[in-house]
């Protein structure tokens, strides 16, 4: 079958895909910017890129430990998983 | 088939202790306490069916029953339909097809309950200022009321669904005989007739999975309601598991809670096996 690019259906495709990512945009935008700022300028890029909001998310999260928990949760549950679902796969389908 | 030794119970040992422990007992429990007056602490006294009883009054109950059901029909026939044309546009001929297959499926990425507030403060905050922008009143005030909720909670739903339903569509194209298509073209079928008589068969069977998938998570949601409206304005979009977690954890009435949680998992039990049965009659043989 012969076929050929189809540049609307490409354009529609970016479009929905620009809809698609707004909810991320805003999510990272706004995390550089300040409290006030949001408020008053909630679309467009902020004045200036401030990371102040990342330095006091860090401090106060206790992020390297909060990872660490759900690693180990993530990890240790998996294995299990796989393990005893394959055991159960097994011995059903024999 | 193999005969049932001591082996066969000992590799499926981990798995149903496992089930018996975490699903059986807490269900036959659960459904026990549904007849007592249990709040929590002590098991009180056996009330027989008073809690049922009580519960098809309970005003709050069947508000939320409603809202979930409604909510379920929209989402789902949303989800299902823009998954499987986001499916069909990536499928199709694209440069940027691989790219965008990501792009839709990204928010899936996500926990619900973050996604949740992000859409709050998009409905809220960025949707007020485009609307000044642009001068559309009808966008303020987004979540204030029940209409803004409910829609505000099924855009948040299909904008995350649409992705995942996407994937299990793009399974079943893609494994579509390509000579069908073909010998459909040759013999002069249309796009449309070719998608309604060709292309739309032989994805039926993934409509049964992604209606069952859709169908339950849209009827369990629980974290993007509570992250996204709370149940307000006044419990309006209040669903139906999050009414069930209030009067639990909030009015301390479990038994009651208990009561009305069999119910719900009744009817989710119905209408999931009721579509099953219905959508596996209408799938073609290969």
């Amino acid at each position: 079958m012969r076929k050929k690019r189809n540049y609307k259906l490409e354009i529609l495709g970016i479009f929905l895909a620009l809809i698609w990512l707004a909810p991320f945009y805003l999510m990272i935008v706004n995390s550089f910017k300040s409290k006030r700022e949001i408020f008053t300028n909630t679309i467009s890029l902020p004045e200036s890129w401030n990371l102040d909001n990342y330095i006091e998310a860090f401090q106060e999260l206790d992020f390297l430990r909060t990872l660490f928990n759900s690693l180990l949760i993530t990890i240790s549950s998996v294995v299990l998983i796989i393990i005893f679902s394959a055991m159960a796969a097994y011995a059903l389908s024999a | 088939m193999r005969t049932k030794d001591i082996s066969y119970w000992l590799f499926l040992a981990p798995v149903l202790i496992a089930l018996f422990l975490v699903v059986v007992v807490p269900m036959l429990l659960g459904v026990y306490y549904s007849f007592t007056s249990w709040n929590g602490i002590v098991t009180g006294d056996f009330v027989g069916l008073q809690n049922y009883i009580d519960l098809f009054k309970d005003e709050r109950f069947m508000d939320a029953l409603w809202f979930t059901t409604k909510f379920s029909i929209v989402s789902v026939i949303l989800i299902n339909v823009i998954g499987l044309s986001l499916a069909l546009l990536v499928t199709s001929y694209l440069k940027t097809s691989k790219l965008l297959r990501t792009i839709f499926f990204m928010p899936n990425l996500i926990g619900g309950l973050i996604l949740g507030f992000i859409w709050q403060f998009i409905f809220i905050k960025v949707f007020a200022s485009v609307g000044e922008m642009i001068g559309m009143e009808s966008l303020q005030g987004w979540l204030s009321t029940t209409e803004t909720g409910f829609w505000g909670l099924v855009i948040l739903m299909s904008w995350q669904m649409a992705g995942y339903i996407m994937v299990i569509y793009i399974a079943y194209l893609e494994g579509m005989p390509k000579e069908l298509l073909e010998a459909s073209e040759i013999d002069g079928a249309s796009t449309v007739q070719r998608f309604r008589f060709i292309v739309f068969p032989l994805v039926a069977p993934g409509f049964t999975v992604s209606m069952f998938l859709t169908l339950s998570n849209a009827f369990k949601l629980y974290d993007q309601n509570l992250s996204l409206t709370g149940g307000g304005p006044f419990n309006s979009t209040e669903m139906v598991a999050m009414e069930i977690f209030k009067t639990a954890f909030t009015q301390n009435d479990f038994a009651f809670a208990q009561a009305k949680a069999v119910v719900f998992f009744i009817i989710v039990a119905i209408i999931a096996l009721l579509q099953v049965y219905f959508n596996k009659r209408k799938e073609v043989e290969m």
